[in-house]
């Protein structure tokens, strides 16, 4: 059916990295609190398009880079990134790009689960979150909002080959 | 559609879990040294930080072309009035410096005849402000000098005369910075007022900073609007600094405790500022480079030209 790979060498790693990029842009204190989760974000629409060929390795190194980006524990963006990727993976496998209801449906699940995982590890580092427990959500939110969109931008990085 | 069935189904990739346990252990295991013993894990800090640089200076680039090209197009006319207020300022800090180095002067002896320790000097140098820090509990910054620059941990970190954090890691081309407001961040104040010293507590929300347990009845000791500098007490930020102001209405008491909540907002303005003071103590074994650069006969290092030289070493 549909042959998918990525447009140029280095595709996934460069959207990844914009993804990166777009996680410590400076932005005003209101809209802060909305910022998407855009590298878990990237990383799922990788492991829909392309199943397992994308790289837990590759989610593990840019989950060190987001680590010394915003200055959390070593290794705590990585385990985040490593469970999304392996999950999005498994679960992306049983469905067809164009189901959007379904991805909605195992977008929310992996993203619950990856910010529920930084919850807790915070609360284990005694970084627990003080006052508007709903604020912590609002990504997840901001995330599944934008996520049409998002990936429209993110299939300029594939060629897919129709027919045959 | 066979080639599709096959690449859809996990079987087909049976390193694939392994793999994924392995990644899992791993990033647990760096996670557990992080925590217990940060530096060990400081060289993979370091590595990705200097890995991260490019991501960072990227980040910066729409800013800095704005503000050159604002520059740019700026009006001759606008420039030379600039110019000139700008001017006029110099030479009254000039006369006030002159005035400074006679009070300094007198100051030395007098502690001299006192036996009293001599007073410190600093020296200062610019920083800019490259990233903040994603995490929402976390205040963090990171400026675009390292160790190269002299940086090194636990250096006071000041904005516009008041006191913005301290230094918390270090690579050769960047350094984090940790705000006053983050949460695990307390700094030993002083009442300007009355002399009553507490902590300080970051609380991890915009410019807000609350006092430490301060005991109930104590209106003779903070009222509102009350400013609060450091204490020194913690020999690492310079005493007298100003950190923060008791807010409007900030003081609250709560029946079921014996200490009074007090709410303070911090003098620096988190959100605004994009360019620090980074301090060194005189003397200091690790001091910047640039300023111990006169001491040994050289005049000026070209490419540290944004940094600004300390004129307390003149007299």
């Amino acid at each position: 059916m549909n042959a998918i790979t990525p447009r140029f060498w280095g595709a996934v790693l460069v959207s990844m990295l914009l993804a990166v990029i777009l996680s410590v842009v400076p932005l005003p204190e209101p809209l802060q609190m909305w910022r998407p989760e855009w590298v878990a974000l990237a990383l799922i629409h990788w492991a829909l398009v392309l199943g397992h060929r994308v790289g837990l390795w590759m989610a593990f190194i840019i989950g060190l880079l987001m680590d010394v980006l915003h200055n959390s524990l070593l290794g705590q963006h990585a385990l985040e990134l490593v469970i999304v990727g392996y999950l999005a993976i498994r679960l992306g496998g049983r469905m067809t790009p164009e189901a959007y209801f379904q991805q909605f449906v195992l977008i929310s699940a992996v993203l619950g689960l990856y910010m529920l995982l930084s919850l807790w590890i915070r609360g284990v580092t005694g970084y627990a979150q003080e006052g508007n427990t709903w604020q912590y959500w609002a990504p997840l939110l901001s995330s599944l909002l934008i996520w049409p969109l998002y990936q429209w931008l993110l299939s300029y990085f594939y060629i897919q080959k129709k027919g045959l | 559609m066979e080639a599709d069935i096959s690449n859809s189904n996990f079987h087909s990739a049976p390193g694939l879990f392994i793999k994924f346990i392995l990644l899992v252990v791993l990033a647990l295991t760096l996670m557990a040294f992080d925590y217990r013993k940060a530096e060990s894990m400081a060289p993979v800090r370091t590595l990705f930080s200097i890995l991260a640089y490019p991501l960072q200076w990227s980040v910066d680039v729409p800013f800095r072309v704005y503000n050159e090209t604002a520059a740019f197009f700026t009006e001759q006319s606008n420039l030379t009035v600039e110019n000139n207020a700008l001017k006029d300022q110099l030479r009254l800090y000039e006369a006030r410096y002159q005035d400074m180095v006679i009070v300094e002067q007198q100051n030395e002896r007098l502690r001299e005849e006192l036996k009293a320790n001599p007073r410190k000097g600093f020296e200062f140098s610019m920083a800019e402000i490259l990233s903040s820090s994603g995490e929402r509990v976390r205040r963090i910054v990171t400026l675009n000098k390292g160790s190269r620059d002299g940086v090194y941990e636990k250096q006071v970190v000041l904005a516009g005369g008041k006191v913005y954090g301290q230094v918390l890691s270090v690579s050769p081309f960047s350094s984090t910075v940790i705000q006053l407001t983050d949460q695990r961040h307390a700094i030993p104040v002083r009442n300007q007022r009355t002399g009553f010293t507490t902590l300080a507590l970051g609380t991890g929300k915009t410019n807000t900073l609350r006092l430490d347990k301060v005991v109930i009845q104590s209106e003779d000791k903070i009222q509102e609007g009350d400013i609060f500098v450091t204490s020194g007490l913690d020999e690492l930020f310079p005493p007298d600094f100003p950190v923060a102001r008791v807010i409007k209405n900030g003081i609250s008491y709560d029946q079921s405790s014996q200490f009074a909540q007090i709410t303070t907002e911090s003098l620096v303005d988190f959100e605004q500022t994009r360019e620090v003071l980074l301090v060194w103590p005189k003397n200091h074994p690790n001091e910047s480079p640039l300023a111990a650069a006169p001491a040994d006969g050289s005049t000026s290092i070209p490419q540290h030209s944004s940094s600004t030289q300390s004129e307390r070493s003149a007299p």
